[in-house]
């Protein structure tokens, strides 16, 4: 997966001494990841773009992506909005700032985010962001649980719901596997306004920084992409305020994996402490219990051996009267006997003395 | 039991902190995330009513008055009189049922006075067309029916009172003037102050823009612009309306919605103005300044040929550049600037790109005309230290020679207009022609063939063309004398060559050098960006093959070709 040095040192050739140019210094610090030393990037300058789809038909036929519904040609489909889609990794807006004013296009794909949300969602590793710069997906770990499209604040990762078997999430690579063969992505290699600059990202910040300055009229102060969520790779200079083509103002300067750092970092704090804790709550309340179980089975213990004795009294006394009424018995019984049998005798002698 | 107790509010009181947490990590994340929404767009006859109370907070947001709804519902015969007192002399007060325009024009009205004045006349009329059976408005309980929250914006815009609309009212006949020696209709709105009579009175030869005076908001001279102009602008049209004569809008809507501002009509041929202004003169601040001083006589900066006739053509009003009065720039913009002047130097009052009144800046705005953005806008804008001051300080007149003899010459305003009115009559010739033979009629585009066959430029048309564009405007002619400068709009780097280098000579494969394009940019770049800044139509910009004939080979379709 990852670039081999050679190829990487093959297309900085192809990119071009100029982009290589720029000061070797860089700024020493460890507080804010400021993306891969020497990743690539493209600078979309969209007072250049014509809306012509250039980028998208060489985009759909460098990565084999099957064939759309309409032509390439066909410039009807800029009448409604559009995202990227299982079937095209970039797509081309116009927005009508403007009204009777000339249009503005807007070319939309993967922003490759210098720490990419898409990447910090997937639980399998899925997504790398490369030391080049591109954000890459291997579909033989993802597990398809689509994380990355709700992470990604641009829009991007697709989905392939028509693919039954073997769904994949589809999105621009950048042209990673060009890239290593030292060719430029498509969609930079079909544009003929070169609306798209492709080169070091920190040069190509130099570039947007001094067409501003040349062009103070042209575009906005602003770099896309420079800041935006931590900043990406893909840069953006403009005209026409970001919010009005189409372009989320409102991402702030943080980082996807920094904004979720907050919540992630309490997940050991709850998988770790919190079943300590709560076994801790669970054994002192089992051990108060059990005390207090014992408590009782005392007191009852207690109760019953004073109850016992009672009983024990009761039971002696009334056995002890049982006993005297049964002696009692016995010596009635034996007396009537005893009567009975001196009465019996003594009709016997009668019945003797008249007979 | 109490141990019981003890445990579940243990427990609650964990649940309740890890709720908490949890909010916490939440909100943390959301944070940034709000949404802008953009205010509504109402109407532009939108007033919002409330009383100036310099800061405390009042119980009600304002009210919120739609105006032209109101005009459109009044039937009675006293029409805009049934809201605005009519004055002595019958004009109307464009205040609501009160005369003294002072209170409302500073909105320094008591507060209490003036929900008073609304809440009893408001309600009052409401209440009236009520019980008339008539459709009405919100009565006394429904107080947010016009006292409305939230940020409802106007679709209100400012209308210019250009040169066009200006002649308008100079040529109409139905205007009525107080002076007798006035054919121009000018006393109908000019006028002057008297301030010890405080009286208003017309003065030929002074007129001038009436945002001189009547500013933003009132002074002690003068009403705010917002009341002057209605005052004046309203009356007069409801006077001539009266009279069943074609006149201006009366309605809010008439003059502050962009849609009714496209519908006035522009008079292409305007005459200048009559107000003794100058053909030409010659702008000589810093010889003038040296002379005067005579021990010193050195001047810094040469004269300018200033044509002041086709700068009256070129811009919208006189306000253009005499921003604050109609006197000479030097009044208030010095060499080193004063107070008055908002300590602006000359050389910035005549320099400033930012400032649209200054010379520089305002031919820069210029060039975003779709005739001159082709080749300028794709130029990087130029900084003060890389123009050429010989393109405007050229009166031909040297130092030397100011020294000596100016005295005579630059003191005397007649010589001064004279002299440039002579300097200006010679600038007027079409811009220098290149032969045609140093023109290649075409040229062929044949150095990347690929998808596409070579592309046709014709080459001698389009400089045609862009000649023609360039005679058409004075400025442009003023600007274009040198042959090479129109070739510069394209051969950016190598003009003033006769045969200049091919683009593939310094225009290769792309990214190789920082700001550079490649080669296939730079054409698409050039032809394209200049195509869309003239606004032609034709050839669409995505239209390949309106300049290239496509191949139809798979093999050349393939974009795989580094």
């Amino acid at each position: 997966m990852g670039m081999n040095r050679r190829q990487f040192f093959h297309w900085v050739g192809a990119a071009g001494a100029g982009t290589l140019m720029s000061s070797t210094a860089r700024a020493a610090t460890n507080k804010h990841f400021k993306g891969h030393p020497d990743s690539i990037g493209v600078l979309h300058d969209v007072t250049r773009c014509i809306g012509c789809r250039k980028c998208e038909a060489a985009c759909q036929e460098v990565n084999n992506l099957p064939a759309s519904d309409k032509s390439f040609e066909d410039l009807s489909v800029l009448d409604e909005r559009r995202r990227t889609n299982e079937r095209a990794y970039t797509v081309v807006n116009r927005f009508n700032v403007i009204r009777d004013e000339a249009p503005v296009f807007v070319k939309r794909q993967c922003n490759h985010c210098l720490e990419p949300a898409c990447a910090s969602a997937c639980f399998v590793k899925a997504f790398t962001k490369t030391s080049s710069g591109a954000v890459v997906y291997d579909a033989s770990l993802c597990v398809g649980c689509r994380y990355c499209m709700v992470a990604c604040p641009f829009n991007i990762p697709a989905y392939e719901y028509n693919e039954p078997l073997s769904p994949r999430i589809m999105k621009c690579t950048l042209c990673y596997p060009r890239l290593q063969k030292g060719l430029l992505p498509g969609c930079v290699t079909a544009c003929p306004k070169e609306a798209l600059t492709f080169g070091r990202r920190d040069a190509l910040l130099k570039e947007a920084r001094e067409r501003i300055k040349r062009f103070p009229e042209r575009y906005l102060d602003h770099i896309y992409g420079e800041n935006e969520m931590g900043g990406t790779n893909w840069l953006y200079l403009s005209g026409t305020a970001f919010g009005e083509i189409g372009m989320r103002e409102d991402l702030g300067i943080t980082s996807a994996p920094q904004l979720t750092a907050g919540p992630l970092s309490a997940v050991p704090v709850v998988v770790g402490v919190w079943p300590l804790l709560l076994t801790g709550i669970y054994a002192i309340s089992k051990r108060k219990e059990k005390i207090h179980e014992k408590e009782i089975s005392a007191a009852i213990a207690a109760t019953h051996a004073a109850g016992e004795e009672a009983t024990q009294q009761k039971l002696s006394a009334l056995r002890t009267k049982l006993e005297k009424e049964k002696e009692a018995a016995i010596q009635r019984e034996v007396k009537n006997a005893l009567e009975e049998v001196a009465k019996a005798s003594e009709e016997k002698s009668e019945e003797k003395g008249e007979g | 039991m109490a141990k019981e107790r003890r445990m579940t509010f243990r427990l609650g009181l964990m649940t309740a902190l890890v709720l908490v947490m949890a909010f916490l990590f939440y909100a943390d994340g959301q944070g940034g995330m709000k949404g802008s929404e953009s205010a509504p767009l109402v109407g532009p006859d939108m007033i919002r009513i409330t009383a100036d109370t310099s800061g405390e907070t009042l119980e009600m947001p304002a009210a919120l008055f739609f105006h032209d709804r109101h005009t459109a519902a009044m039937t009675t015969k006293t029409g805009c009189a049934e809201c605005h007192p009519k004055k002595e002399d019958g004009r109307l007060v464009f205040s609501f049922k009160r005369l003294s325009d002072e209170d409302s024009d500073t909105g320094k009205m008591d507060k209490e006075a003036m929900m008073a004045l609304y809440h009893d006349n408001c309600i009052g009329c409401h209440q009236e067309r009520k019980d008339q059976g008539k459709p009405s408005g919100p009565m006394a309980p429904d107080c947010r029916a016009c006292h409305a929250n939230g940020n409802i914006e106007s679709s209100w815009v400012e209308i210019s009172f250009d040169k066009s609309l200006h002649y308008r009212h100079v040529s109409s006949k139905d205007i009525a003037t107080t002076a007798t020696e006035d054919t121009d209709n000018c006393s109908a709105c000019h006028h002057e102050y008297d301030q010890q009579a405080k009286k208003l009175y017309y003065e030929k030869g002074k007129e001038g823009s009436c945002q001189y005076c009547h500013m933003e908001t009132a002074t002690d001279a003068a009403a705010s612009f917002q009341r002057a102009s209605h005052d004046a602008c309203l009356n007069c049209h409801q006077a001539l309306n009266a009279k069943k004569v074609k006149t201006g809008p009366v309605t809010c809507t008439g003059c502050h919605s962009r849609e009714k501002q496209f519908e006035i009509a522009i008079l292409d041929d305007v005459p200048r103005m009559k107000r003794n202004q100058p053909n030409a003169t010659i702008l000589a601040t810093s010889a003038m300044t040296a002379l005067k001083n005579g021990k010193q006589k050195i001047t810094d900066v040469l004269p300018v040929t200033f044509n002041h006739k086709q700068h009256e053509m070129g811009v919208a009003s006189c306000r253009n550049c005499h921003h604050a009065s109609m006197e000479s720039c030097t009044t208030c913009h010095t060499a080193s600037g004063t107070e008055k002047g908002q300590f602006v130097r000359l050389e910035q009052a005549m320099h400033s790109r930012q400032s649209v009144h200054s010379c520089m800046g305002c031919h820069e705005v210029q060039k975003n005309s779709q005739h001159c953005a082709g080749c300028h806008e794709q130029m990087p804008a130029k900084t003060f230290t890389n123009a050429d001051c010989s393109a405007c300080h050229n009166t031909g007149l040297d130092r030397l020679e100011i020294e000596k003899g100016g005295d005579s010459l630059l003191m005397n305003q007649k010589m001064r207009r004279t002299m440039a009115e002579a300097l200006v009559s010679q600038r007027n010739g079409p811009v220098a022609a290149i032969p045609n033979e140093d023109i290649p009629e075409s040229v062929t585009i044949s150095s990347m063939v690929d998808q596409y066959e070579a592309a046709t430029f014709p080459h001698r048309k389009i400089v045609d063309r862009l000649r023609q564009r360039i005679n058409d405007s004075a400025l442009g002619r003023y600007y274009h004398k040198d042959a090479g400068t129109l070739c510069a709009g394209c051969h950016h780097n190598s003009a003033s060559l006769k045969r200049p280098p091919k683009c593939a000579t310094c225009h290769g494969d792309p990214f190789k050098e920082a700001g550079r394009p490649g080669l296939k940019g730079a054409y698409h770049l050039q032809c394209i960006g200049c195509h869309q800044q003239m606004k032609l139509e034709k050839p669409a910009a995505t239209d390949c093959t309106a300049c290239h004939v496509k191949i139809n080979t798979k093999a050349n379709q393939s974009v795989t070709t580094p």
